[in-house]
């Protein structure tokens, strides 16, 4: 189950957009540091933690959505 | 309902670290690769504004040197044959009323008229003249008769009666 899952968030991850993706898998993936990030993409910080974020919770309110749907029928 | 978040959280969270497990992102390399030349090469804008300045700079170098070659041409004069030199360079163009002087004639003349021997010049004889000549060469005596009987009444007093008016006066 879990590892399904795990398929339809990387799936949802896909879709992102670059400007999203790539920090959320920077960060997770090669456990990289917002600075760290920062420097590769060439933007301030602060705008790869919003990112982050930002990926992060439209990824949770898909993720969310298509549970509700599953356990709903 | 914060269970359902936790799970959500857990599973997002090991979703995500097991993201593209042993294949390099899209992208990724191309990105990394980038940003490594990026910072190897010196700021492409700075770059720039020196580039910029440089050229600048050799322009008016280049410019100044051009001119002070021109300068150098001129012979070097004082100022008031500089200043003169200057206003003869000038084309002036300046309408002049053209101002027409009458010369006065004089009366001279390098020679005389031609004079003639008689004095008035003699003219020819109208009608009545030659009629009368005629009648002299006709009969001289009836003519000089004649002519005595009118001088003699020119020579007499002109005589001229009083004007009567009819109021009597």
């Amino acid at each position: 189950m879990q590892a399904n899952w795990a398929a339809v968030v990387h799936r949802l991850m896909d879709a992102l957009p670059d400007e999203l993706r790539l920090p959320l898998a920077f960060s997770a993936n090669d456990e990289l540091r917002s600075s760290e990030i920062a420097k590769l993409l060439g933007i301030p910080e602060g705008t790869v933690r919003t990112r982050m974020m930002k990926a992060r919770q439209i990824l949770k309110q898909k993720l969310s959505r298509l549970m509700g749907e599953l356990y709903a029928k | 309902m914060q269970n359902d978040d936790r799970v959500l959280e857990q599973i997002l969270d090991e979703s995500i670290a097991s993201y593209s497990e042993g294949a390099p992102l899209a992208g990724m390399e191309e990105r990394i690769l980038a940003r490594i030349r990026l910072a190897e090469t010196p700021s492409s804008g700075i770059t720039g504004w020196r580039v910029a300045f440089g050229a600048g700079l050799a322009a008016i170098v280049i410019g100044a040197f051009f001119f002070s070659l021109e300068r150098r041409e001129e012979p070097r004069l004082t100022n008031l044959a500089w200043a003169t030199k200057r206003v003869e360079a000038i084309p002036i163009q300046i309408a002049v009323p053209q101002i027409v002087v009458k010369a006065r004639h004089r009366i001279t003349r390098m020679t005389a008229l031609p004079k003639k021997p008689v004095f008035p010049t003699p003219t020819p004889l109208t009608a009545e003249e030659r009629r009368l000549l005629a009648l002299i060469k006709q009969d001289p005596e009836g003519t000089a008769l004649a002519f005595n009987s009118l001088r003699r009444k020119s020579d007499e007093p002109i005589v001229i009666p009083p004007l009567e008016s009819d109021d009597g006066q």
